[in-house]
């Protein structure tokens, strides 16, 4: 174990009284005349020259994921190994880890030199949260130089994160990514996965962290020294050594989390059954085509896409989904050329068209709702046996629009009065229906055989509308720049919920293609401004203010973004034009009330 | 937890280094110190919820105190302690032993405190405060360790050594960082309570010495010089958590200086530090003198520490610059560049240092993001001025309205697609203003009012509006009345009052509520009017959902709010189990079973 800062220490050897300097000439010191001192003041200890760093590592966590014993088991660990260490809980700061800084005394004459600040990078960062890894990162502790990072990639979310979009929080790529590049070796793995591989609880995230770190050889401390760590502290000594044994072999290969992909037989062989009889070769067919249209990296949540929509509806329909897939991979390769797999915009192009190709109607809901796979996961939950009698009672919101589709076999829908009202204001009906009663069921079964009646619906052509307008906006996006057009794939996810709920969704998503995403692009197209300067500003900004303050943000801003394009089209010098975004993109409370 | 006292007691057989050192948290690390101090008795808080330190007495009560003959005292009430600290009996006959004293609850002790700080013990007397307003504390031994078990073992000894020499008692202030740290620390031996007692009795002088050179005798205010033959020129003075920060910053700057070529040296700084809270060297001790006789001085302390005005008017020392810190959240970046700074004054405009210097001086505000503006803070207060309910609401309008613009910054007043203008606006503006709070010139258009508030009628029936109540904790009621509303132009002004709500729970009759989390998706909107507490945030794990759900649990606040979610959102169930027991019932189940599944291929 080596200190890492500062890089050199000075050498006490040196004589102050002379320097050389680069240029070979001797010179006197720039001290001033020394100040002759009392006798008294001369027997003052002189320090030593090493005021170095110790060795230091930060463990950080959420308190639900127990991270932190691990910072008691490294203390211990370094005890039975003869070594002095301290731990002091981080400060409560809002962009700062929940965590504890560790500072280790590979040499008994630095024990004293231990101290509390936080100092620079430290040499292991231990992360049982992803999102407190990217905290710990952003606030300085990792550097590519010196860091090592042992991560569990599981997420615990914070409160503040149920009101945030979730589009907008990074994702595990990314932060894998992030913490690739921020540091000197990254480690991670999926705890409560893992924990599951071995059987073990997946309360046993914490010990198999510790198990890594000791993987990596990056302490320098036995196998046997942490093994005693975790008995001397006898908090569930036998799970956390189980999973400590197990955590060894984590530590031992670099890189994030490895992910199975699925070839096109594994991944079509138990599904195919789920599809129509008439869209099984399609569906296959399509698997097998996907592999040759994204990198590998994405490959599992197209064929997740596709299967989707072969099951909501048909092989043909998932046709459409691939062909806009390789569409949007070619003009990402056309316009920005080589891009790292988490820095694509395909896969949130993929989730974004799931969600607007697959729309929560009657049919579909009733299909959830007949899942075996569901009604399982349901019984087991509260220890249910097949032979135990239950009652399951599914409420479902059926506008006048699908009950009128689940009615008949008719499209009444088609010209229908009901038609024109938006589904906001159209009677709602929360229909009861009881699952495991032969009535409910077979209601359901009726419901979903309104599937077939999809082809050619008005309610169709609406979505696929939706659908179109988020492809020109991505498009034109990846035209302007990558990054843009990464948050306009983010935004496509926008459209979802059923009913009323899709509708207003719908309505923030337009608003955000239409008049902030396509307006911005469009004043730097007119203006022949090559660099994007006012899209730049507009797009982030409206994205950011729209995930933290809800859709409710864009009532303050799309409107101005609109005027400012009418104002530019109406001859209003670019510059202005710039001077006005820069004022627009200021924050401020969307909606006065209570 | 850690190893309590008692076991390591236990285990002192273990192994090799081990054996000699001792690692636990600051209930542990005082107790140890406080016998390796050969403390005589102890008074523990009178709190009724203990400290952690009162937990690891408490611990260490039956095996390791009453062995080694301490007294373990709980007082009732503070008026108690004051004879107790003043003619001690600790269970020993002759000197007066020493003693420590907790003192629970971290507000409200000053008064006692200051009494308690300025009575003349017999023995060495350490108090215990969690109550960080005892800093403010004038004219007593208060002493401020690092949060470290290196730094606490250190203040302990140090504030006994005072307390003798003082006659009275010292206070050690733990902060709030110390209560969550953990350390190891080299095991001593203990040490006797009755020779300690003997000792002390020996050194103490009748008169005793005042607090500032109790201090300084004591090592609480400590000095140490850079390897310069000529002795110090300038003085780095910084609070005492701080010094081995401040000894590292100092070593970081110097060796920049050497790395660039520079000639100046920083061996002639001398760093001076006081672990005693606003007690400077004596003018005649030898720390004293020396920072008389420095060129320069820095100051690094607290911002409530009056250490820099103290140097001037005491030592008369040329303090150049001081700078307050936090010393809670300090980061050694932020000392490096604080010490940059001040070393930058020194360097001639022709030294190679000087640009070396900026860059470290620097160092802190340079930015050092990742994406971070996509990582939500904790505890950040988000840009919505309206109810998760009322918000849902307002954004379910949408699917009639449109995405209304906001026609002047001035005003809440929104244009709707429809051309209705829309004003959200609180009870008590639009009981105030009436149809005036929305932007002039706008018509008549409709107000949604939020909040309660009197006169919210008469204004609107002075406007000539029309007036609705709406259903405050149902969102789709929100939009509804709102679409409706603006739908289409209008001839009167209309004004939906949305009440605040609050809905009771219908008795439920052993069943189970849940929702369907593939339907729910990410979506926010449908679960809107479940209270945060009543909501989990549960990740699918599926690779076409980035992000976690949102859920209702099957708790009383969300029940009360299961209709306005079961109108939004298609997810929710009901699970009842249903008795089995018979024949007869178990015959019926099964052959029900089998008919749902032939009939409508629903597998239960």
């Amino acid at each position: 174990m080596t200190g890492t800062l500062p890089p050199r220490t000075v050498d006490a050897a040196v004589a102050p009284s002379t320097l050389v300097t680069d240029a070979g000439h001797e010179r006197a010191a720039s001290a001033p005349d020394q100040t002759v001192l009392p006798a008294a003041v001369a027997a003052l200890p002189v320090r030593g020259a090493a005021a170095i760093r110790p060795w230091s590592a930060l463990v950080c966590g959420l308190t639900e994921d127990r991270t932190l014993l691990v910072v008691d088991w490294l203390l211990l660990a370094c005890r039975e190994a003869g070594i002095v260490a301290q731990a002091v809980p981080l400060a409560g700061n809002s962009r700062m880890p929940h965590g504890m800084y560790v500072e280790v005394a590979a040499d008994a004459d630095i024990e004293d030199a231990l101290g509390d600040v936080p100092w620079g990078a430290v040499d292991l960062v231990v992360a049982g949260e992803h999102l407190e890894l990217v905290r710990a990162i952003d606030a300085g502790f990792v550097d590519s130089d010196v860091t090592t990072v042992v991560s569990s990639c599981r997420r615990a979310f914070t409160s503040v994160e149920r009101d945030v979009a979730p589009e907008h929080v990074l994702t595990e790529r990314e932060i894998d990514a992030i913490a690739r590049t921020s540091a000197l070796a990254y480690y991670a793995f999926d705890g409560h996965e893992v924990a599951g591989w071995y059987h073990l609880p997946s309360a046993a995230q914490p010990g198999l962290l510790l198990g890594a770190i000791c993987g990596t050889g990056i302490t320098g401390l036995d196998e046997a020294d942490f093994v005693a760590g975790i008995r001397a502290l006898g908090v569930d000594d036998k799970l956390y050594a189980e999973a400590f044994r197990r955590g060894t072999r984590l530590g031992r290969r670099e890189g994030g989390r490895v992910r199975r992909v699925k070839t096109a037989y594994q991944f079509t062989r138990k599904r195919r059954a789920h599809i129509d009889h008439a869209s099984r070769l399609g569906f296959e067919a399509l698997i097998e085509r996907a592999a040759e249209i994204v990198h590998p990296d994405h490959l599992s949540v197209l064929q997740d896409a596709i299967y989707l929509l072969c099951e909501f509806q048909d092989a043909e329909w998932a046709t459409i989904l691939v062909d806009h897939v390789a569409d949007i991979a070619a003009a990402e390769r056309e316009h920005t050329g080589v891009v790292e797999p988490h820095a694509s915009v395909v896969p949130d192009s993929i989730r974004a068209l799931a969600a607007m190709l697959v729309w929560p109607d009657a049919a579909w809901i009733a299909n959830r709702k007949r899942r075996t796979g569901r009604i399982k996961d349901l019984r087991n939950a509260h220890g249910i046996s097949r032979r135990d009698a239950y009652e399951l009672v599914d409420h479902i919101p059926l506008d006048a629009l699908d009950r009128a589709a689940t009615r008949s076999r008719r499209m009444p829908a088609m010209g229908s009065p009901a038609a024109s009202v938006p589904p906001l204001l159209q009677p709602l009906r929360v229909e009861r229906v009881t699952t495991t009663s032969i009535s409910g069921a077979l209601r359901l079964r009726r419901m979903a055989a309104a599937a077939k009646l999809r082809q050619g619906t008005l309610r169709q052509r609406h979505e696929k509308d939706s659908a179109d307008t988020w492809l020109e906006a991505l498009h034109d996006s990846l035209r302007t720049d990558h990054e843009l057009a990464r948050i306009v794939a983010r935004s496509g996810t926008l459209v979802q919920g059923s009913g009323a709920v899709r509708e207003a969704n719908r309505a923030t998503a337009h608003a955000f293609w239409g008049r902030i995403v396509r307006q911005s692009i469009g004043i730097d197209r007119a203006s022949g401004d090559a660099e994007s300067t006012v899209a730049k500003l507009i797009i982030p900004f409206g994205w950011e203010q729209l995930c933290r303050s809800g859709p409710l943000a864009l009532w303050e801003y799309a409107a101005q973004v609109l005027g400012i394009a009418l104002a530019h089209s109406r001859g209003l010098p670019h510059d202005d034009t710039i001077r006005l975004a820069e004022a627009l993109c200021v924050a401020r409370r969307p909606v006065e009330g209570s | 937890m850690l190893p309590t006292e008692e076991h390591m007691e236990q285990t002192t057989g273990a192994h090799g280094g081990a054996r000699e050192l001792l690692t636990g948290d600051l209930g542990l690390v005082v107790v140890r110190a406080l016998l390796e101090n050969g403390v005589g008795y102890i008074v523990s808080s009178w709190h009724d919820r203990p400290t952690p330190i009162d937990a690891a007495i408490d611990e260490a009560r039956e095996r390791v105190l009453s062995p080694r003959g301490v007294v373990l005292r709980r007082l009732r009430s503070r008026s108690a302690l004051e004879p107790l600290v003043t003619s001690p009996t600790g269970g020993i006959t002759g000197a007066p032993p020493r003693g420590a004293v907790v003192f629970g609850g971290r507000r409200g002790l000053r008064p006692a405190l200051e009494q308690f700080a300025r009575v003349q013990c017999a023995g060495g007397v350490v108090g215990f405060s969690f109550d960080e307003d005892v800093l403010r504390i004038d004219d007593a031994l208060v002493i401020d360790p690092e949060p470290t078990a290196i730094g606490l073992v250190r203040a302990i000894d140090a504030a006994y050594a005072a307390s003798v020499a003082a006659g009275r008692p010292a206070l050690i202030v733990i902060r709030e960082r110390a209560l969550g740290m953990r350390g190891t620390i080299r095991r001593r031996h203990d040490a006797s309570p009755v020779a300690t007692a003997d000792a002390d009795a020996e050194i103490r002088t009748p008169g005793h010495v005042s607090i500032a050179a109790a201090a300084e005798q004591a090592g609480l205010i400590d000095a140490t010089l850079g390897s310069a033959h000529g002795g110090a020129v300038c003085a780095l003075v910084v609070a005492g958590p701080i010094r081995v920060a401040a000894e590292r910053a100092l070593a970081q700057v110097a060796a920049r200086l050497v790395d660039v070529g520079s000639a100046t040296r920083l061996d002639d700084v001398a760093i001076v530090s006081s672990r005693a809270v606003g007690i400077v060297p004596a003018r005649d001790g030898a720390i004293g003198r020396m920072l008389g006789a420095v060129d320069d001085a820095c100051v690094i302390a607290p911002r409530a520490d009056r250490i820099a005005d103290q140097l001037r008017s005491d030592l008369s020392a040329p303090v150049s610059a001081t700078h307050s810190i936090d010393a809670g959240s300090l980061r050694g970046e932020t000392l490096v560049s604080l010490v940059a700074s001040w070393a930058r004054t020194r360097l001639s405009e022709d030294d190679p240092g000087l640009a070396a210097l900026d860059e470290l001086a620097g160092a802190v505000a340079a930015p050092r993001t990742v994406a971070s503006s996509r990582v939500p803070r904790r505890g950040e207060v988000l840009h919505r001025a309206v109810s998760p309910v009322v918000a849902a609401g307002l954004t379910l309008a949408q699917g009639v309205i449109g995405v209304p613009g906001r026609l002047d910054a001035e005003y809440p007043t929104y244009q709707t697609d429809t051309g209705v203008p829309l004003t959200v606006v609180p009870a008590a503006v639009f009981a105030a203003h009436g149809a005036a709070s929305a932007a002039p010139g706008t018509g008549h258009g409709v107000f949604v009012v939020t909040g309660q508030g009197g006169g919210v009628t008469e204004a609107a029936g002075a406007a000539g509006a029309s007036i609705e109540y709406v259903d405050g904790s149902s969102p789709r009621a929100i939009g509804v009345a709102v679409g409706t509303a603006c739908r289409s132009m209008r001839v009167a002004s209309h004004v939906i009052v949305v009440g605040d709500v609050q809905r009771v729970a219908a008795p439920r009759r052993g069943s189970t509520f849940g929702m369907d989390p593939d339907l729910v998706g990410t979506d926010r909107i449908a679960t809107a009017a479940v209270p945060t507490a009543a909501t989990a945030l549960v990740q699918l794990g599926e690779e076409l959902v980035a992000g976690p759900t949102v859920l209702a649990l099957d708790v009383p606040a969300a029940h009360a709010s299961l209709d306005p979610v079961r109108e939004l959102s298609p997810a929710t169930w009901d699970l009842r189990r249903r008795d089995t027991t018979g024949r007869a019932k178990r015959l019926s189940w099964n052959l029900r079973r089998k008919l749902v599944r032939a009939v409508a291929g629903v597998d239960l």
